[in-house]
């Protein structure tokens, strides 16, 4: 039951603590930004963090775009076409 | 010199507090104390605060504090402290930064000292820097961000940011596979 004095209590408590300033309080162009500081490798890694930080990765990943055709004896060879049409589902996504 | 070069410069931060750009702690410290003359090349490395300035003219600042309606009293303190141990530093043109800033995480020692504080603080500091636009002391934020992200794992990523992962682990292992494309560049 709540009586007087615990609603009281309720509205008196202190405000909840503002969020603390994160990474995601930064402006977009400082977040793109910092990952432009960022080499191939860390870009890689950042890619796996979550989606917004795969986003800001991949942009820096695949602003210098390049396709590479895999080698026609791997294993995991399938197409030359496969790997153009990856390479172009990877840079528009 | 004209007397303007001797104005004090007052700043107002968002919790209503004025700050004496040249009496700020720790620039008050005996023999380091800011000389007024400098008052206006310290306030002026943020551009913002330079339009201000030249809009408002000489007699307009008068004695009046300037708003600075986004930046808190701490970070304000510690953004003027940057501002006044670089306020000698020759400005870069826009053109030649851009090549040079790019692709390198290298902080001179006393940046890299200046940015040792706690999470929360330095990403203001980045907004601040931001808002006032400064933009040396912004990069020094944004290579300082990018330094706690180098060389560590996806999930000390997570960890470092407190980031949640949102991946299924199908996207995940899409992503892998996708990332082979930037490897071996």
């Amino acid at each position: 039951m709540i009586t007087m004095s615990s609603v009281d209590t309720f509205e008196a408590s202190p405000p909840p603590a503002r969020p603390r300033t994160g990474f995601f309080d930064l402006p977009r162009e400082v977040q793109r930004e910092i990952f432009s500081h960022c080499c191939q490798g860390d870009l890689i890694c950042s890619s796996l963090v979550s989606k917004e930080f795969r986003e800001l990765a991949a942009a820096q990943l695949y602003r210098n775009f390049h396709i590479v055709f895999p080698d026609e004896d791997d294993p995991s060879y399938d197409s030359p076409i496969d790997g153009l049409a990856g390479g172009l589902d990877t840079f528009v996504t | 010199m004209s007397d303007a070069k001797l104005q004090k410069i007052l700043l107002q931060s968002n919790d209503g507090v004025t700050i004496d750009v040249g009496k700020s702690p720790p620039l008050d410290i005996g023999f380091w104390r800011t000389p007024p003359s400098l008052y206006r090349a310290v306030a002026e490395r943020s551009v913002l605060i330079r339009n201000m300035l030249e809009d408002l003219g000489d007699e307009g600042i008068g004695n009046q504090a300037i708003p600075i309606p986004n930046v808190n009293e701490a970070v304000l303190k510690k953004v003027i402290e940057w501002c006044d141990h670089h306020r000698n530093d020759p400005v870069q043109p826009a053109d030649e930064e851009a090549d040079t800033r790019k692709k390198t995480t290298d902080i001179e020692e006393w940046d890299q000292k200046f940015m040792q504080v706690d999470q929360e603080m330095l990403f203001e500091v980045i907004l601040a820097a931001n808002y006032l636009d400064i933009k040396p002391l912004l990069d020094v934020g944004c290579k300082t961000v990018a330094n706690m992200i180098k060389g560590k794992s996806p999930e000390e990523i997570r960890k470092t940011f407190n980031i949640t992962n949102d991946f299924t682990p199908e996207e995940e292992e899409h992503i892998r596979r996708e990332n082979e494309w930037a490897e071996d560049r």
